[in-house]
């Protein structure tokens, strides 16, 4: 009704902190418009920049569209298929390529209008031919014409935004939080979105502050707002008045001192207050993060993805040179420590964009299904992973994820084993010690623990799809956000049986779920007995803080009552009473 | 240089799928591959000049490869117009 009150100063919003911080900057509304072509010649020196636009927007556009082409494969829909196929080979049409170049250079264009000319200058070639059984084709040129223009737009829209940026939006996607962190943008707020979604971890990983779920953002911020995003408070606040832009001041200050007493913890050995040795791993997405492992200590890397690589180099066949490359980056990033390498992990709300596609994504065709359906592409990593493990003897694992059922794993080993043979056969060195384990993630693992137990060299629990599948609450969906519990009895439960196998079986149970790097689940976890955790390595020196401030015995006492709790009250009450404790622990050690 | 003529044997042309078959096949080589056809010169391995010359069933064409895998390169795409564009299986 009073909808001029939308734009009174100093509105706060609330919503869920997907990724913590504290930022102050200027609003960035940002949608997917319409295309709306600028003709302008721009200046000479623009040129090149251009150029680059163009040159990147047909890398991201070319793979998306071949991972939506493998996907329609994979549906038998070859119709699809076809066009998808036509249309990544009009993308990369080297014609097509000169010529935008070519009228960049010539007349000094816009990306997004020389791509458009470029087009056009086909469609009235191929128009003018009559021949109806190309011209009902037009479509097809102009849906690729349009994806490129929008990506161009997209690209240059961000990087004019500056350094002060603080993206709002209905939702992102992956690709555009990678594009966000390279043109510097400080924050983003999603008015959607889930805690664990992809774009919520890219953005983790790259350190963006992100809160999501502030319903009301869109409406209530308007483009170039002064804005403090507060991932503390779990809240934004539009159009600050002096008040709250002085304790935004006051607060930055005390969070650079609690920063300055975490780098001094950053030193010390990862052990408990009794001296438990607890082993603290870095979760790494991207060549970039890499010195982060050195930076904040992790003892090697618990967690490498490699679903990243689709993203940079297409994924009909994945390059094994980018593989192997990125392997040998993290293995000499991580001194003499172990590191973890997860086989392709999509599917689901990974990058994929996929949603509207299968019903049921996370049911779906994700992980290992994948790779058991693409030998080639098992193969091809089982090579790159396994030419880098001989290189490093003694320090290899690979993560099978999204493993159902035995046989899976099983097929994978089989696979493994010839791989290793194989090469062995060339002439390559391998590591005959590579081990192999599977992510416990899906409930039937988790309650037949032993029996996969018997056969891995190590687990891994992935909290994110533990909690989502046990609990089937949609971990994406916003309306059932609160449902979402990692720390549920019944996950802990989980956890707790597949702690138990592994001391039975003398086998590693690691936790590689963003729950591990939450301190409190992290002591939780310790409680229940798991010694491994893996995080993103920022987030590293906080976990230590924690868990060297306490005993094993004390953190037994959380995690027992956090399992006999029966309603989600009681859960709040436990951890606010730890909380409370927790500062009153961290304060002393500060004036100590 | 080499040349050679065919004829559009598909009932369909070369519409997007086999227009899209003759690209893949000859981004493979790295010869260079012109047709010609009605005095148009296009280059082969781009799917849009192929698309421009909307060449129909029965159609001739005329095929240009020149470098150091011309031979070969010209008896791949010859094959493939003469089996109406099934890709092999590999």
């Amino acid at each position: 009704m009073q909808e001029e009150k939308a734009y009174l100063p100093n509105t706060k919003l609330k919503g869920t902190t997907a990724v913590t911080g504290l930022v102050m900057g200027v609003a960035r509304v940002y949608s997917r418009g319409n295309i709306n072509i600028n003709s302008d010649p721009v200046d000479e020196s623009r040129l090149p920049e251009e150029k680059k636009k163009f040159e990147q927007a047909r890398k991201t556009v070319g793979v998306t569209m071949v991972r939506l082409s493998d996907f329609a494969h994979s549906r038998n829909d070859s119709d699809t298929r076809d066009i998808l196929n036509a249309q990544h080979d009009i993308l990369n049409d080297p014609e097509l390529e000169a010529m935008v170049n070519r009228m960049i250079d010539e007349r000094n264009l816009r990306a997004e209008k020389a791509i458009y000319d470029s087009f056009q200058h086909y469609i009235d070639l191929i128009k003018s031919n009559d021949k109806s059984f190309i011209v009902s084709r037009l479509s097809d040129l102009r849906d690729v014409r349009d994806r490129l223009i929008q990506n161009v737009q997209q690209l240059g829209m961000i990087a004019s935004f500056g350094k002060d940026a603080v993206m709002v939006a209905e939702d992102v996607s992956p690709i555009e939080v990678i594009t966000f962190a390279r043109n510097g943008v400080k924050g983003i707020v999603c008015s959607s979105g889930g805690l664990t979604s992809h774009a919520s971890i890219i953005a983790n990983a790259m350190g963006i502050p992100m809160i999501i779920d502030a319903k009301s953002a869109m409406r209530m911020i308007q483009d170039g707002d002064t804005v403090i995003l507060d991932g503390y408070g779990h809240s934004v606040i539009a159009r600050p008045d002096e008040e709250a832009a002085s304790s935004y001041t006051r607060a930055i200050k005390r969070h650079k001192e609690e920063e300055k007493q975490l780098r001094h913890v950053t030193e010390k050995p990862s052990e408990t207050a009794c001296g438990t040795k607890i082993l603290l791993q870095a979760n790494i997405d991207f060549e970039d993060e890499v010195l982060n492992i050195e930076k904040y200590r992790a003892e090697g890397i618990g967690l490498l993805r490699t679903d990243t690589l689709l993203m940079n180099s297409g994924p009909l066949t994945m390059d094994r040179k980018r593989q192997e490359e990125f392997c040998q980056t993290a293995f000499s990033a991580s001194g003499s420590s172990p590191v973890t390498v997860r086989l392709l992990d999509v599917g689901g709300d990974k990058l994929l964009n996929l949603k509207d596609r299968e019903a049921n994504p996370f049911l779906g065709w994700r992980g290992v299904r994948i790779l058991l359906d693409r030998r080639e592409l098992l193969r091809n990593q089982l090579e790159a992973i396994c030419r880098v493990a001989g290189r490093y003897p003694g320090r290899s694992r690979i993560l099978v994820p999204m493993i159902s059922n035995l046989e899976e794993f099983l097929e994978v080993k089989r696979e493994l084993a010839d791989m290793q043979d194989n090469l062995q056969k060339r002439g390559v060195p391998v590591d005959s010690n590579v081990k192999l384990g599977i992510m416990v993630e899906v409930p039937s693992v988790a309650l037949q623990i032993r029996v996969f137990a018997e056969h891995v060299d190590f687990l891994s629990i992935g909290t994110n799809d533990l909690t989502q599948y046990t609990l089937a609450v949609d971990r994406g969906n916003s309306l059932i956000a609160s449902l979402y519990q990692p720390l549920h009895p019944a996950v802990l439960t989980f956890i707790a049986m597949t702690v138990q196998a592994g001391t039975e079986f003398n086998i590693p149970v690691a936790v590689c779920g963003e729950l591990a790097s939450e301190p409190f689940a992290a002591l939780v976890l310790v409680g229940i007995g798991v010694r491994e955790l893996s995080m993103t390595p920022r987030l590293i020196p906080k976990v230590k803080q924690a868990i060297r401030l306490y005993e094993i015995a004390d953190m037994k006492k959380l995690s027992d009552a956090l399992l006999g709790c029966t309603t989600s009250e009681e859960l709040k009450k436990i951890r606010n009473e730890w909380k409370a404790g927790y500062e009153e622990k961290l304060r002393e050690q500060r004036t100590a | 240089m080499i040349k050679k003529k065919v004829k559009v044997q598909n009932a369909a042309g070369i519409h997007a799928r086999p227009a899209s078959i003759i690209v893949k096949e000859a981004t493979r080589f790295e010869s260079e591959f012109h047709i010609h056809m009605y005095g148009y010169r296009i280059n082969g391995k781009s799917i849009l000049g192929l698309l421009t010359l909307a060449a129909e069933h029965g159609a001739e064409l005329e095929l240009e490869w020149d470098g150091p895998d011309e031979e070969v390169a010209m008896d791949k795409i010859v094959s493939l117009f003469y089996n109406g564009f099934k890709l092999e299986e590999d």
